[in-house]
């Protein structure tokens, strides 16, 4: 026998099926399902968030996942994914390491844009996947819209498998308000009981190989915009945020000026503070003529 | 009991106090019937009389309502009320078969009307997130 599959022939107990095909029944219909899977860090989420879209694939009649068109690690990565699903007529896209659309953030233009994705994705028939360590960081405006509709809850992972148990959105909500209310939050899982326990394997080696190193990827990527922001670089965009001129100006002066940037990350350009200073000297000098 | 004498009566929707009435009857009704089995297994001599002034009290506590939902006729053209009115305010003798016949039509009808209906918590059994919203008025 497989050991990544069970005896039903599925990587993850066939309670998850029903609830997958459930959803999919749903979004058929117009209307708005998101799934989240929240564990600890290293429980299985991301594993757990591609098997559950191999499976919206296969009700598609569509092969398994292709981590750079389905696979979207953070916010703008999973925007970026969510057209490529919808011109490629995929049905699921995972937002991985969602844990930048939380409530601290609420009145950002990231969060706000993000938050207008999930009003309107449900026109496109696809069923987002996040993954994140706590759903509760959520923006609450999520939940008051009633978009997710399946929280898995990923623990205790194992040698052989790892734990999930699923909630619905009816208990989801008792979830958040317990969880928001508590010192020591995790404790409450047990307190809610879920609607579902379940188990799931690991994907196949080579797979496994391969989500690992995408996922690695990802995450070096966002360790190197953290690391841009703390050391002071700063982006086109956010020049022209910082200055209260147009993009396209800013720009317009970096090349009179032809700045090289000082740092590349993922086609964005990340530049210094003297290159900074230099832009402000320009744009002083411009005003004086 | 509800207590006419007590101020806060009258304060109470009549609906509340006439609900109360009926299980205080029905209350009598079983207290009666305890009764009745009790002098039954124990091999003394049986009295249907309580129980049958109880019956006829609660039957003319809910009369109203018995005659506008007991419609039904069966082959003889008796309505289901008639055939209750006699069972239960037969001149001559009564038996016990009638009267407990006659207080399972009235406990059916009282659990109808949700008055005896405690099994009332939602209780889905699904599995499926998707069901057990849409049951929970999250469709």
């Amino acid at each position: 026998m497989d050991k990544h599959l069970y005896k039903s022939g599925l990587p993850f107990s066939s309670v998850l099926e029903l609830n997958i095909h459930d959803l999919c029944k749903r979004v058929h219909k117009k209307k708005a399902s998101l799934i989240i899977v929240d564990g600890m860090i290293g429980e299985g989420k991301t594993t757990l968030a591609v098997e559950i879209a191999d499976e919206i694939n296969k009700f598609h009649k569509q092969p398994p996942i292709i981590f750079h068109e389905q696979l979207g690690i953070g916010g703008e990565e999973f925007q970026e994914r969510l057209r490529v699903c919808y011109y490629k007529k995929l049905h699921s896209v995972i937002y991985d390491e969602s844990g930048d659309f939380n409530r601290r953030g609420a009145l950002t233009k990231f969060n706000a844009s993000l938050n207008r994705t999930f009003e309107t994705y449900r026109a496109l028939k696809i069923i987002p996947i996040l993954c994140l360590p706590a759903f509760y960081v959520l923006d609450k405006d999520l939940f008051y819209k009633g978009i997710p509709r399946l929280l898995l809850h990923v623990s205790d992972r194992g040698d052989k498998q790892g734990n999930f148990s699923g909630y619905p959105l009816s208990q989801l909500l008792y979830l958040k308000h317990r969880i928001e209310n508590a010192i020591a939050k995790p404790i409450i899982y047990n307190y809610v009981p879920p609607l579902f326990y379940g188990h799931f394997k690991d994907l196949e080696g080579s797979r496994s190989r391969e989500l690992e190193k995408y996922s690695i990827r990802g995450k070096l990527e966002i360790l190197g915009k953290t690391e841009a922001q703390t050391s002071g670089l700063e982006t086109a965009r956010g020049i022209s945020v910082m200055f209260g001129m147009g993009l396209r100006t800013i720009k317009r002066y970096i090349s009179e000026l032809s700045l090289k940037p000082a740092k590349i990350i993922r086609r964005t350009h990340y530049f210094e503070r003297t290159q900074i200073a230099a832009i402000e000297e320009h744009i002083a000098s411009a005003r004086e003529k | 009991m509800v207590d006419f004498d007590n101020d806060a009566t009258v304060g109470t929707p009549p609906l509340d106090l006439v609900r109360i009435l009926i299980l205080q009857r029905h209350y009598d009704v079983l207290e009666a019937l305890e009764l009745y089995f009790k002098q039954k297994y124990n091999g003394q001599e049986m009295n249907i009389g309580l129980l049958r002034a109880r019956m006829i009290t609660l039957f003319y506590q809910l009369q109203a309502v018995l005659k506008r939902k007991l419609k039904e006729t069966n082959k003889n053209k008796k309505t289901e009320y008639q055939i209750l009115f006699e069972q239960v305010s037969n001149e001559g003798e009564v038996l016990e078969e009638d009267i407990l016949s006659a207080f399972e039509t009235i406990n059916t009808l009282l659990d109808d009307l949700h008055l005896t209906r405690f099994d009332t918590k939602l209780n889905i059994r699904s599995a499926s997130a998707v069901v057990q919203d849409k049951a929970r008025g999250y469709g």
